[in-house]
């Protein structure tokens, strides 16, 4: 079972390793990233950055999904991190015991031209591709918001999304 | 409720504040002393006595310092010194000691403080090359 999906373009840093694997109460992470999966000197760097007593595995997405969907994960609660709306929207459709999708940070750092992304709040900028992911995210049976840390509240990216249309 | 002060040499405690609430949402419960920080180097004795004036007996006080044995510690310690409140006094501060702390559901006990305070200073290490087990333990992950 997946209590969250948290996309955030940094995977696994302070926020994530000192306040929100606090919060869940979990034991296990799961980095769903084709390219950690490939990058040895990252998967260092991701491993430093998990608290002690917390297991972590890195996968390609495409191996992340078939975990999830193996039986043995039905019972297991699970904190995933993707980088990348595209990501997260390819394993929302694959799977189905997901409890909430956290787009978080996205888009700072995925090389694309800064002017031809949309910046939906000041964490959330998204090029042609991603937005186009998330606009099909928002459609999926699982709830979708922003929310940077526990004490901070959720706000839905459905609103978001409607908001950025009405100012163009 | 829980208060929690930031006393230090200089501006760091107003900057582990900034820092703070990138994590947390700032309630108006974290203050800051930042002892001789600015020119006119103005005694802040006031500050940390209204500080502690503040923790009433539901309250729990939680005083970080940055140096142990530094004068803002002495200073921390010698208000502190006999009264009934509850009040910790912390020193070494760094970010996540003060959040371990921060983030500790109420109330706080002593032994607890120091659990969270060994968890950090393990964490107070040199970065260097770690050894990358294999990344194919699926098997024994879930």
């Amino acid at each position: 079972m997946i209590v969250s999906i948290r996309v955030d373009d940094r995977l696994i840093h302070g926020q994530v390793a000192l306040v929100w694997s606090k919060e869940f109460g979990i034991s296990r992470i799961v980095v769903a990233n084709d390219e950690a999966s490939k990058n040895e000197i990252q998967q260092m760097t991701l491993k430093m950055a998990t608290p002690t007593g917390i297991k972590l595995l890195i996968k390609p997405v495409k191996e992340s999904i078939e975990l999830f969907n193996s039986p043995k994960a039905k019972d297991v609660a699970l904190f995933v991190l993707t980088n990348c709306i595209a990501d997260t929207l390819a394993i929302v459709k694959a799977c189905t015991d997901i409890k909430s999708v956290n787009v978080a940070n996205v888009g700072r750092f995925d090389n694309s031209e800064p002017d031809k992304k949309l910046k939906l709040n000041s964490n959330i900028f998204l090029n042609e591709r991603e937005l186009g992911a998330l606009q099909e995210l928002v459609e999926q049976p699982v709830p979708v918001y922003h929310q940077i840390i526990p004490s901070a509240s959720q706000t839905s990216i459905k609103s978001l999304l409607e908001g950025a249309k009405k100012k163009k | 409720m829980r208060k929690l002060l930031i006393a230090t040499h200089g501006k760091l405690a107003s900057g582990f504040k900034s820092s703070l609430e990138l994590f947390v949402s700032e309630d108006g419960t974290i203050h800051t002393i930042d002892a001789y920080g600015d020119e006119d180097n103005k005694d802040y004795t006031a500050d940390m006595q209204s500080f502690i004036d503040s923790i009433g007996p539901e309250d729990e006080g939680i005083i970080f310092t940055d140096i142990a044995g530094g004068s803002v510690n002495q200073k921390a310690f010698q208000l502190c010194y006999g009264l009934e409140k509850n009040i910790f006094i912390i020193t070494g501060a760094n970010l996540p000691a003060i959040l371990g702390v921060y983030l500790h559901p109420n109330p706080i006990t002593n032994e607890e403080i120091k659990g969270i305070l060994q968890e950090c200073q393990a964490t107070l290490v040199v970065t260097e090359k770690a050894v990358v087990e294999s990344n194919d333990d699926s098997d024994d992950f879930l």
